[in-house]
């Protein structure tokens, strides 16, 4: 599937804005909730929406550098719901915005460009907790990290640390998956109305 | 200003000064670091109240040492490593301070100055993708609050199979947003009212005017109305009109066409012993008066009936005065409905109003439109 590559038109711009206002507004009220409910992989969860919304979006109005204006609009809602800035997030919206780009401009629109922004968004989180934590902690954070898996399934025995390792990144992988293949039946559920609509 | 006149620079500079030297005193530097942050603002330690920052120091602190390195001490029975629990203290007071020195850099930047640096940067149609985004953006809201009120008074348990409904119906408001706002929704064709006049003739006519709540059902069939008395042209029966008491709340008044008397219908309050539907109940007595004016106006030459809702159909509300209609009414009789009701409406029909079934029949249906996206909300 190929991408259009032209300046943006009219309807193009509507598209961004709609949904990129969208996805800033689900980071800016369903951020806050999860936050302040202490929702365990409350960042997967955000990601997985935000790349819903990308994925919906693209696949409706599939144009090049859409998702990293979607991401830039996203952020810049999000940073503006408050009322002091947080650089934090709006710098997590954008790489998210970046990285799905990648995937969407080389791969297009497909099952097969879901399926890898759906790992491309499992992991996103998980590296970016990483070198969160390693530039608060510093770098032998994630060394600490796997010393104490490998001690805790030695202690433990059944591989207890590498199982629960295990379980933190395919919970991951699930949610991801899970947003994507929503995507997906959403978009086959409008095409499949539009169709019935059809002369 | 300029970075080295700000304060925020020069203290930034010192807890950045002092982490780099955090091995020599790590508890006495970590607790000036804290000082220095509370000094510049006290926000700026509010963060480390979250239970969330904690979880990943007990990590730390805690586990690492149960269960890594030499277990050489014991404490309570349980046997841990010192040296690893040394290293994990200083790891986390360096993860404290690391984030005070941010917490400094960013805390309190005014939004209106981000805004302005991003209005200053001129991103290519960045700036016209914002003013699209702000004029939506109280649309958008409305859109989501509306639709998830929808769901919340459906009840239930969160299962996959009601969300995906639920997603579905926002994104096909979006969409329609996003058409309507690039000027590319085809809009049905919706007739004039001359044309309606012309079309529905001297023969008795049922016509049903269809449409989504909010959409604009009432303001069409006033146009009706308005148009139908320059005629000179008799008309009777009710219109609902909407009477908006705060942003919040409102209520409904039906208006005899005949007359102009007004007589409420609903209210948001909730009256004791009476019919409710919704968040509304329905006054006492209301529709004996809407069956009442409907019946003295069977010898118009056009009555309106606004609007027929689930409660004709269940033979209460309007009912008894549509049943006088379909006995005497020798005019044309223009009935508004909702669109999720025409289905039902067109079957039962010839049940509950067999003399009106038999007319024939003009469909009017209004365009979905951005009010009736606004105006989801009336109908929770």
């Amino acid at each position: 599937m190929t991408t259009t590559n032209s300046r943006f038109n009219r309807r193009d711009m509507v598209y961004i804005a709609i949904f990129g206002t969208l996805w800033g507004l689900a980071e800016a009220t369903l951020g806050a909730l999860l936050h302040l409910l202490h929702v365990p992989l409350s960042g997967a969860i955000l990601a997985s929406i935000g790349m819903s919304i990308i994925l919906i979006a693209r696949r409706l109005n599939d144009r090049r550098g859409s998702t990293l204006l979607m991401a830039l609009l996203a952020a810049s809602v999000k940073m503006l719901s408050f009322s002091t800035v947080k650089l934090g997030p709006f710098v997590a919206i954008l790489l998210e915005g970046m990285l799905l780009e990648l995937v969407l401009s080389l791969m297009g629109t497909g099952s097969m460009a879901f399926l890898v922004s759906a790992l491309t968004t499992a992991a996103y989180p998980i590296l970016q907790s990483v070198a969160t934590k390693s530039i608060l902690f510093g770098k032998s954070f994630v060394p600490v990290i796997l010393d104490l898996v490998a001690g805790f399934s030695e202690r433990i025995g059944y591989q207890a640390g590498w199982w629960v390792l295990g379980i933190y990144l395919f919970l991951h992988l699930l949610i991801a998956l899970a947003a994507a293949g929503f995507s997906w039946i959403l978009l086959k559920r409008r095409d499949n109305q539009t169709e019935g609509f059809s002369p | 200003m300029k970075l080295w006149r700000s304060r925020r620079f020069w203290l930034a500079l010192l807890v950045l000064m002092a982490l780099l030297n955090l091995r020599v005193c790590p508890l006495a530097i970590s607790i000036g670091i804290l000082a220095v942050a509370h000094f510049f603002n006290p926000g700026t330690w509010r963060p480390l109240r979250n239970i969330r920052f904690w979880i990943v120091i007990s990590l730390l602190v805690i586990l690492v040492p149960l269960f890594t390195g030499d277990l050489e001490s014991r404490f309570l029975g349980m046997r841990y490593s010192q040296a690893q629990l040394d290293q994990m203290l200083l790891m986390a007071l360096r993860g404290i301070d690391v984030f005070l020195l941010f917490q400094i850099l960013t805390t309190d930047l005014d939004s209106r100055r981000a805004r302005q640096v991003l209005e200053r940067l001129h991103l290519s149609q960045f700036d016209i993708l914002f003013t699209i985004s702000k004029e939506s953006l109280p649309t958008i809201r409305s859109i989501l609050k509306a639709r998830t009120s929808q769901f919340r008074a459906r009840g239930g348990r969160i299962q996959v199979r009601r969300l995906i409904p639920y997603a579905g119906t926002i994104l096909q408001d979006m969409i329609l947003l996003a058409e309507q706002l690039s000027g590319e929704e085809q809009l049905p064709d919706v007739p004039e009212y001359g044309q309606l006049v012309k079309e529905a003739g001297e023969t008795p006519t049922l016509i049903l005017v269809c449409a989504d709540p909010g959409a604009g059902k009432s303001p069409w069939v006033n146009g009706l109305y308005e148009h139908l008395e320059a005629a000179g042209k008799s008309i009777g029966g009710i219109v609902s009109l909407k009477v908006r008491e705060s942003e919040d709340s409102w209520h409904h008044e039906m208006q005899d066409l005949l007359t102009g008397d007004r007589q409420p219908l609903n209210t948001m309050d909730n009256l004791p012993d009476t019919r409710k539907a919704g968040k509304f109940s329905f006054y006492p007595g209301a529709f004996q008066w809407g069956c009442e004016r409907i019946r003295k106006a069977v010898g118009a030459s056009w009555v309106i009936v606004d609007e027929v809702g689930i409660m004709e159909l269940q033979g209460k509300g309007l009912h008894a005065g549509l049943s006088a209609l379909d006995d005497a009414a020798r005019g044309h009789v223009v009935l508004t409905l909702r669109n999720s009701l025409v289905d039902r409406f067109q079957d039962q029909l010839p049940d509950l109003w067999p003399q009106l079934a038999q007319r024939p029949r003009i469909v009017v249906q209004l365009p979905k439109t951005l009010a009736a996206l606004e105006g989801l909300d009336s109908q929770q």
